[in-house]
C-alpha cells in the first residue's frame, strides 16, 4: 500500500515536472505553426534563462500560419505590448505561409541592441534559410548571432551550444492548427462564443411570469393581506395594494426584469 | 348634494394604472428583447474578422500560384473588401455568403493547380488548414443563429398579447438576413 502510494506520488511529481517544463518553453517559444525542432526550443529556453539571469532580458519567439492581412511588424509590436514586462523583451515573430518576419524590441532591450543591428542580423543570418523554409535553421542562426551581439554589448558570456543540441526530445504537444491560423485565436473564439450566447439568449427572450408563479404570488398576498381567520376582519389591502404588492413580490423573487 | 363616489374613482384609477403597467411592461420587455437581438447582430459583426482573415490568407496562397487577374481571386478579394468595410451588416452578410462560395471555388482551382501540387506546404494549406479555417469561421459566423433569434423575437412581437401592445406603441420587427 505504502509502495503504491509512493509510486503514485512519484508519478504525479514527474508529470508536474514535465508539464511545468512544457509551460516554461511555451512562455518563451510559442510555436503555434508547429514548425520548430523541440531541441531548438529547449535551446532557446536555455538561452533565455541566461539572458534573464545575466542581462534581465527575455527572449520570445512566436510562429504562426498567416496574419490575415496584418503587417508582421505591427503584429509583433501588439504582441510585445501584450506581455506583462514588454520593456525587457526581444520578440521575433515568424509568419509561416506568408514568408514574413519581424522583431520587436522592448525599451530596455534597445539599450543593448538597436533595431538596425537586429535588422542586419536578420538579413545576414535569418532571411535566406527562412525563405528556404528551414525555419529551425534560420532561428538557430539568428539566436546565435543575437547572443553574440548581446555578449559583446554587455560583456556577459552567453552559451549557445544548446541551440544545436541534437538530443532526442519528446515532441511538444502539437497545437491545434487553427490556433496558429487566426491572428488572435482566443479573442476570435471569445467573440464567437459571445455571439452564440447572445443569439441563444435573444431566441429565448423574456419569458415573463408563468401561471404557477402568478398563483404563488396570489397565495402569498392572500396569506398576508386576506381576511384574518381568528378575528374575521379584513387586513385592509385594496386594489392598489394588490398591484404594488404583486409588483414588489415579483421583483423580490427575481421574476420581473 | 350627492356624495362623490370615491370607490368608483379608486377603481378607475386602479384600472388605469393596470393598463399603463401592461403597456409600459410590454414596451419595456419588447425593447429589452430587441436590444438582445441587436446585440447579437453587433457580435456577428465582430466575428466577421475571422472571415476577413481567412479570405486574406487564402488570397496569400492563391497569389503565389495563379495569375494576377484571375477571376475567382478577384471575386474573393471583392468579398473580403466588402466584409471588412463599414458597409451595413446586411451588405456584409451578403458578402459573407458570397465569400463562402467563391472561396470554395478558389480552393478547388488551387487544389487542381500543378504548382500547388508541387509545393507540399501550400498543398497542405489548400487541402487542410484553409478549408478547416473556412469551416470554422463559417460556423462562428452562422447567420442562421441570428435569424432564428430575430425570427423568434418577431414571432413574439406578432403573436403574443404583450407583443401586440408593444406594436401599438411603435415597436418594430428585427431585421432578418436572407442570402
Amino acid at each position: 500500500m505504502k509502495t503504491r502510494l509512493l509510486a503514485l506520488l512519484l508519478a504525479a511529481f514527474l508529470l508536474a515536472g514535465i508539464f511545468s517544463a512544457q509551460a516554461a518553453s511555451a512562455l518563451v517559444v510559442s510555436d503555434a505553426a508547429n514548425v520548430l525542432d523541440p531541441s531548438l526550443i529547449e535551446g532557446i529556453v536555455d538561452l533565455n534563462r541566461q539572458t534573464e539571469d545575466k542581462l534581465d532580458l527575455s527572449l520570445k519567439v512566436i510562429t504562426k500560419h498567416f496574419l490575415g492581412g496584418a503587417q508582421a511588424a505591427s503584429f509583433a509590436r501588439e504582441s510585445l505590448e501584450s506581455y506583462p514586462d514588454p520593456d525587457q523583451i526581444i520578440l521575433l515573430v515568424m509568419v509561416i505561409g506568408e514568408e514574413r518576419y519581424a522583431v520587436s524590441l522592448g525599451r530596455d532591450a534597445q539599450a543593448l541592441i538597436s533595431q538596425d543591428t537586429v535588422d542586419n542580423l536578420l538579413a545576414s543570418a535569418f532571411r535566406t534559410p527562412f525563405l528556404n523554409r528551414d525555419y529551425s535553421g534560420a532561428l538557430a542562426a539568428f539566436m546565435t548571432q543575437l547572443a553574440g551581439q548581446l555578449q559583446r554589448a554587455s560583456g556577459q558570456a552567453l552559451r549557445t551550444d544548446a541551440l544545436y543540441s541534437s538530443a532526442a526530445l519528446s515532441p511538444q504537444v502539437t497545437p491545434n492548427p487553427i490556433e496558429g491560423f487566426f491572428r488572435q485565436p482566443a479573442q476570435s473564439l471569445d467573440n464567437a462564443q459571445r455571439y452564440q450566447a447572445e443569439t441563444e439568449e435573444a431566441q429565448r427572450g423574456y419569458e415573463g411570469l408563468s401561471l404557477w408563479q402568478i398563483a404563488l404570488i396570489g397565495f402569498i398576498l392572500f396569506r398576508l393581506f386576506g381576511r384574518d381567520r381568528r378575528t374575521g376582519r379584513k387586513r385592509g389591502c385594496g386594489p392598489l395594494g394588490w398591484i404594488f404588492g404583486t409588483w414588489g413580490v415579483s421583483k423580490f423573487f427575481g421574476w420581473r426584469k | 348634494m350627492r356624495k362623490f363616489p370615491f370607490s368608483v374613482l379608486a377603481i378607475m384609477l386602479a384600472l388605469l394604472m393596470v393598463a399603463a403597467a401592461l403597456f409600459i411592461g410590454a414596451v419595456k420587455g419588447s425593447r429589452v428583447e430587441k436590444a438582445q437581438v441587436e446585440s447579437a447582430l453587433g457580435s456577428l459583426g465582430t466575428v466577421f474578422t475571422t472571415r476577413v482573415e481567412t479570405g486574406n490568407n487564402l488570397l496569400t496562397v492563391a497569389r503565389r500560384h495563379l495569375p494576377q487577374g484571375d477571376e475567382r481571386m478577384a471575386a474573393v478579394a471583392r468579398d473580403v473588401q466588402a466584409l471588412s468595410s463599414q458597409a451595413s451588416l446586411a451588405a456584409r452578410t451578403r458578402a459573407n455568403t458570397s465569400l463562402e462560395e467563391n472561396a470554395r471555388a478558389l480552393l478547388a482551382i488551387l487544389k487542381d493547380s500543378e504548382s500547388v501540387q508541387a509545393d507540399s506546404r501550400d498543398m497542405a494549406y489548400v487541402t487542410g488548414l484553409l478549408p478547416q479555417a473556412l469551416d470554422q469561421s463559417a460556423q462562428w459566423t452562422d447567420v442562421g443563429s441570428y435569424n432564428e433569434a430575430a425570427g423568434a423575437y418577431n414571432d413574439r412581437l406578432n403573436n403574443t398579447f404583450s407583443g401586440l401592445l408593444a406594436r401599438l406603441l411603435g415597436q418594430t420587427e428585427a431585421e432578418l438576413f436572407t442570402p
